[in-house]
């Protein structure tokens, strides 16, 4: 786009905003990018901070005085942080894949606008959003019918088919997919999976990407699952191992006069600062993830060249 | 577009395997069935017991302990015992509530009136009733556990859990940082209730800055001095004076004490003798350790300030204000109960048996492995061992029996002795035994659960004005039906008094 | 063309008349039909099977019963949502936080989408959206501590400041008037760079010839978002706000329990109804009085959004949901 548009610098660029309006925008960008980055950068200041430090000054932005205990005490069971990025790895990246599948097949149908039951099959994902029968029988049919807890697909099956991805691709089907290209392929003689794979696939590629995106945080930030269907600690991953130390504190701070020896146990916990870097380590590669699906944020075929 | 394709096809292999792997996995067969009326001197077949606790998950080395605990148990009840420990908060409770509601089947369980709520579990058919199999094969922790823990841990007469042989009295006091009261020479035997700590919390508020002189925190708190005699969950109103003799119910936030008490609170807070934060500190931990605290109020038991003292590095004093008694939360507050869907409860009875009552059984379960994750000092005193950090659950407090346990060589000599006296010291109290059924009236204590958690935290830690509080309080759980509780309450422990006579 | 091969695909199938309009339209359509498949499979074991469960609402449910033999009790597990004067603020409460979400995501996120699709300089761009996504990396619980470290009575950044301009500290968690603001706050910080990557992926997939046309009419860039990329966006603005009144009687856990630290004194503004069934059944658990929440949620949502629904469909059957 860009290109086609030096070639004529004679005119002002009506396809594009005005230096003017681009400066004060980039103005209002950059004081919204310090309020998302400071609060991070206060988080990993902490988790480089001494630990008294904290508590007797409060966080600050740089630390006031450096230590890398907390990342030592992490790693002091560099397995247990290991085999965590492993499971939380592989989950991430088969659940994603299986799940874009997954939802992309669903999507493409319930978006034509010549299948008769789209609607019916839109409103089933739609329901799901709304009503469940609760945890307890939903355990149980992980547990007593298909027998899955304790093994890896309890981390995948749960975030497979999540209602608000199915619609929104579905959306963007509808929105982007013209009716007159699939009907161009029918005539060319191609059938329906073929049309989907060659034609509707490359011109979703933002939305998939999007979905994607979506799908790889939704898996990557999940304590969910093995909270419920999760025992061997070989397969906890790592959000959960963040998500229980938090919820540990906060129980035995609720019953510190019922437990008998609660000091003592919540002395042998990760102090705040740990739990600082346990979170920067949890967020550490995930924010690759982003730059990754943003190389699919460009414009698939212009779709008015194709009708042209 | 080609690797796209690729990555489809991919993809749908692995959905079809997923759905194949689920369709073909076969129902793994049930556990033995129970054995009919096997009696400890009949032949009995093997057997494995799964053991769900709290603590803080799984340990490094359970298996080796395990290991060591079937080697022991074959012999004796020819049993293979399966531990697994989750851990605090979300994680056993959850976990635990996932299971008996869906009646997976396992065998032993710990249950509390904190965590896997022993009451609504009983209640409920989620525990065996133990009178007769304790009868038959438990003879000797029903001896050791006296009447006190027995009775006080029976819901209509029926015990669905083994209380821990253990420190069975509570006594609310303060824990005093050591060195703070040598430095300005305080004399901790003047300190008879809470007021008496005030010319001291104002000589620490004027000369350490950065120290906070009283710790009040949500459920531990200087409000816990009144110690009433609780009826049911901690977080209900609806109580017993401690020396009541006519077993009247009462909303204990309607007394006159009560508004006495979060008065005084409420003028240490304005005075800055209590952290601003109060209220919503959770990891309490923090402030302690970094010895930002000069005294907070805690349960005590003999021992405790030198436990803590040996967490901080530190020393702490305890003062007991309140006397020891024996009550409802200290007799539920630590037990095993056995699975209603166990496959084999006459030997998890046995094997609880066992535990209660073996010194090597006990301790290596509690400790570990001689030599490797403790050592002997001398005949029960230990000391730890190359390996204690991939065994050392720190859980000795919540089973079987705590007399039986080695103590640490940095612990007190005497401790056992010290326990046992201030067992025998405390007096039960008035409603010790009556366990409280909350089921017919679950949904007004849930309505007052959200204005206990409303007002009490903030009242407690001096956060709010009391005078202007308490009574838009008292409104709110009037209008969430808290009079309903009470009288629920009342006739409970009415009928209980006239089934027992008491 | 076109048209004749479809009149014709159309003939071939009406031919077969015998056959019942579920059957033709499966046989038609087969290949559709098994794409959805895998889906359908996944819905069936992670959502019908389980809805059985709402049974459990109208029971009391006993483990040594079992499931499907536990006494009924009708709507006994519903009344506790219903018998307190919360009743009243958790409902509005979950319904005000709720539009206002709503509002701000169909505003504040497709701004910030448009912005990113217009600034000049795409490596920028670029830069931008990364960096707003940062936010939602955080959990709950670690964005506690960092509005704790903000608002804290005696170590808080805030406090700090309003003491060296000679001002009176905050308490911030004692103090109900803030709290609206804040949440909204810290939910739009936390979301809109989130929200806001779903249309910029529509924008972006926007036929450009549109706009060359426009700008060859003399349109000035601002007339042409007025005129074609928000007229090309409302059907995704549509369908996500539609979604998001179904939810309306649902709220986020960690926003309203972790954020405000639990704060009694000010949940006359932030109790919703998961904290208020959270403390409900915090002791008792009980499983019947859980599943009656989520099922009241569900139906008022449900009622809304088919309400919306067919509004939306009233005026332009495209936007509509189903």
């Amino acid at each position: 786009m860009e290109k086609v548009f030096n070639k004529k610098p004679i005119f002002k660029d009506y396809t594009k905003i005005s230096k003017k309006a681009d400066f004060m925008l980039n103005i209002i960008m950059i004081l919204c990018t310090i309020a998302c980055v400071l609060p991070l950068l206060i988080v990993f200041s902490t988790s480089i901070t001494d630990e008294k430090t904290v508590t007797l000054y409060g966080y600050s932005l740089l630390p006031r005085k450096i230590s890398f205990e907390a990342y030592k005490y992490i790693f002091k069971d560099i397995m247990v942080v290991l085999r965590a990025y492993g499971v939380t790895l592989f989950v991430t990246i088969v659940g994603s894949l299986m799940s874009i599948s997954i939802i992309a097949m669903y999507a493409y149908p319930i978006s034509r606008k010549d299948f008769k039951y789209r609607n019916i099959f839109t409103f089933m994902v739609f329901l799901t959003m709304l009503f469940n029968g609760g945890l307890v029988p939903w355990y149980m049919v992980y547990v007593n019918v298909l027998h899955i807890q304790d093994t890896i697909f309890a981390l995948i099956l749960p975030y497979l088919m999540t209602p608000l991805y199915v619609l929104i691709m579905r959306t963007f089907f509808i929105t982007s997919i013209p009716d007159s290209i699939i009907e161009a392929a029918r005539i060319d003689g191609a059938g329906e999976f073929q049309t989907f794979i060659r034609i509707v696939l490359p011109l979703a590629k933002p939305v998939l990407a999007t979905i994607g995106l979506f799908n790889v945080l939704t898996y990557w930030n999940d304590w969910y699952a093995p909270l419920l269907f999760i025992t061997d600690e070989k397969l906890f991953n790592l959000q959960y191992i963040m998500f229980r130390v938090d919820k540990a504190i906060l129980y035995l701070s609720n019953n510190a006069s019922s437990i008998n020896n609660a000091t003592q146990i919540m002395a042998n916990l990760p102090s705040q600062t740990a739990r600082m870097a346990m979170a920067m380590i949890a967020i550490g590669p995930i924010v690759f993830a982003y730059p990754f699906f943003q190389k699919y944020f460009v414009e698939g075929l212009t779709i008015g060249s194709i009708k042209g | 577009m080609k690797k796209a394709k690729k990555l489809l096809c991919l993809a749908l292999v692995l959905v079809f395997a997923l759905s194949a792997v689920v369709g073909c996995s076969k129902p793994t067969p049930a556990a033995a069935p129970a054995e009919g009326t096997a009696s400890a001197a009949e032949e009995l077949k093997p057997v494995e017991l799964t053991w769900y606790f709290i603590g803080n998950g799984q340990q490094e080395d359970v298996k080796l302990i395990e290991e060591e605990a079937n080697k022991y148990l074959k012999d004796k009840i020819n049993a293979t015992l399966k531990l697994q420990c989750y851990a605090w908060g979300a994680e056993y409770d959850d976990k635990l509530k996932q299971m008996i509601a869906s009646r997976q089947p396992f065998d032993i369980c710990f249950t509390s009136n904190w965590a896997n709520n022993y009451q609504q579990n009983a209640v409920k058919g989620a525990f065996l009733p133990l009178n007769e199999l304790m009868d038959k094969y438990a003879p000797k922790t029903k001896a050791l556990l006296g009447a006190d823990f027995l009775s006080g841990s029976q819901i209509d007469g029926i015990n669905y859990a083994i209380p821990a042989n253990k420190e069975k009295a509570h006594s609310w006091g303060f824990i005093i940082k050591q060195d703070l009261v040598d430095k300005y020479g305080f004399d901790l035997s003047t300190v008879k209730k809470l007021e008496d700590l005030e010319p001291m919390l104002k000589v620490i508020k004027e000369k350490e800055t950065g120290v906070y002189g009283l710790e009040a925190l949500d459920g531990e708190s200087p409000y816990k001095l009144m110690d009433w005699d609780t009826i049911g969950d901690d977080k209900c109103p609806g109580v017993l004076y401690n020396d009541t003799t006519d077993f009247k119910v009462i909303n204990e936030f309607e007394t006159p004490e009560a508004m006495a008490m979060f008065k005084t609170i409420r003028k240490f807070y304005q005075a800055g003798y209590i952290r601003q934060d109060a209220a919503t500190v959770t990891d309490y931990n923090a402030d302690e350790a970094a010895g930002k605290i000069f005294a907070a109020t805690k349960s005590l038991k003999p021992g405790k300030d030198a436990e803590m003292s040996l967490t901080h590095g530190f020393k702490w004093t305890q003062v007991y204000i309140t006397p020891p008694v024996i009550s409802n939360r200290e007799t539920t507050g630590s037990m095993q109960a056995i699975s209603s869907t166990s496959p084999n409860p006459e030997r998890a009875m046995m094997f609880l048996e066992l535990f209660n009552t073996d010194p090597y059984l006990n301790n290596l379960i509690n400790y570990g492995i001689e030599g490797k994750h403790y050592v002997k000092v001398s005949d029960n005193v230990k000391k730890a061992g190359p390996d204690v950090a991939k065994y050392n659950p720190g859980t000795g407090w919540m089973f079987g029996n705590q007399f039986l346990n080695f103590l640490d060589e940095s612990e007190d000599p005497k401790k056992w002795e010290l326990f046992e006296k201030f067992n025998a010291d405390a007096k039960g109290t008035k409603s010790l035994g009556f366990v409280f059924d909350s089921t017919p009236v679950k949904n007004e204590i849930a309505a007052v659960q959200n204005a206990w958690d409303k007002y009490v935290p903030a009242l407690e830690t001096g956060s709010i004005d009391p005078e202007q509080n308490l009574p838009k309080f008292l409104g709110e759980l009037k209008a969430a039906g808290i009079d309903k509780v009470i009288a629920e309450k009342q006739k409970q422990l009415d009928e209980w008094r006239k089934k027992t006579g008491k | 063309m076109a048209e004749i091969q479809k009149v014709t695909v159309g003939k071939a199938v009406t031919g077969r008349r015998t056959r019942p309009a579920f059957i033709r339209e499966l046989i038609k359509n087969k290949v559709l039909f098994l794409m959805m498949l895998p889906g359908l499979l996944v819905l069936l074991v992670n959502n019908y099977l389980p809805m059985l469960g709402i049974v459990i609402a109208f029971k009391d449910y006993n483990y040594a019963k079992g499931f499907w033999k536990s006494d009924w009790v009708g709507f006994e597990n519903f009344r506790y949502l219903f018998n307190s004067n919360a009743a009243f603020t958790i409902t509005r409460n979950t319904i005000l936080y709720n539009v206002a979400f709503i509002i701000i995501a169909a505003t504040v996120a497709v701004a910030l989408a448009i912005i990113f699709n217009e600034l000049l300089n795409r490596k920028l761009s670029k830069f931008y959206q990364g960096i707003m996504f940062l936010p939602y990396f955080l959990s709950w619980v670690v964005i506690s501590y960092l509005v704790f470290a903000l608002l804290s009575s005696d170590m808080g950044f805030i406090n700090g400041i309003l003491v060296k301009l000679g001002k009176e500290r905050i308490n911030w968690y004692v103090e109900p008037a803030f709290w609206p603001l804040i949440i909204v706050l810290v939910n739009t910080w936390k979301w809109t760079g989130y929200d806001s990557i779903i249309y910029l992926a529509a924008i972006i997939g926007f036929d450009k010839s549109y706009y060359e046309a426009a700008a060859v009419d003399g349109a000035t860039r601002f007339q042409q978002i007025k005129m074609i990329t928000f007229p090309m966006l409302m059907p995704v603005i549509t369908v996500l706000t539609l979604i998001k009144v179904g939810r309306i009687f649902f709220t986020d856990f960690g926003l309203f329990y972790n954020v405000t630290r639990n704060s009694g004194p000010i949940y006359d503004v932030t109790n919703v109804i998961e904290t208020y069934v959270f403390r409900a059944l915090r002791q008792t658990g009980d499983v019947g009085m859980a599943s009656a929440a989520g099922f009241y949620q569900a139906v008022i949502g449900l009622i809304v959004v088919l309400t919306a629904n067919y509004i939306v469909s009233k005026i332009d059957k495209e936007n509509s949901l189903f």
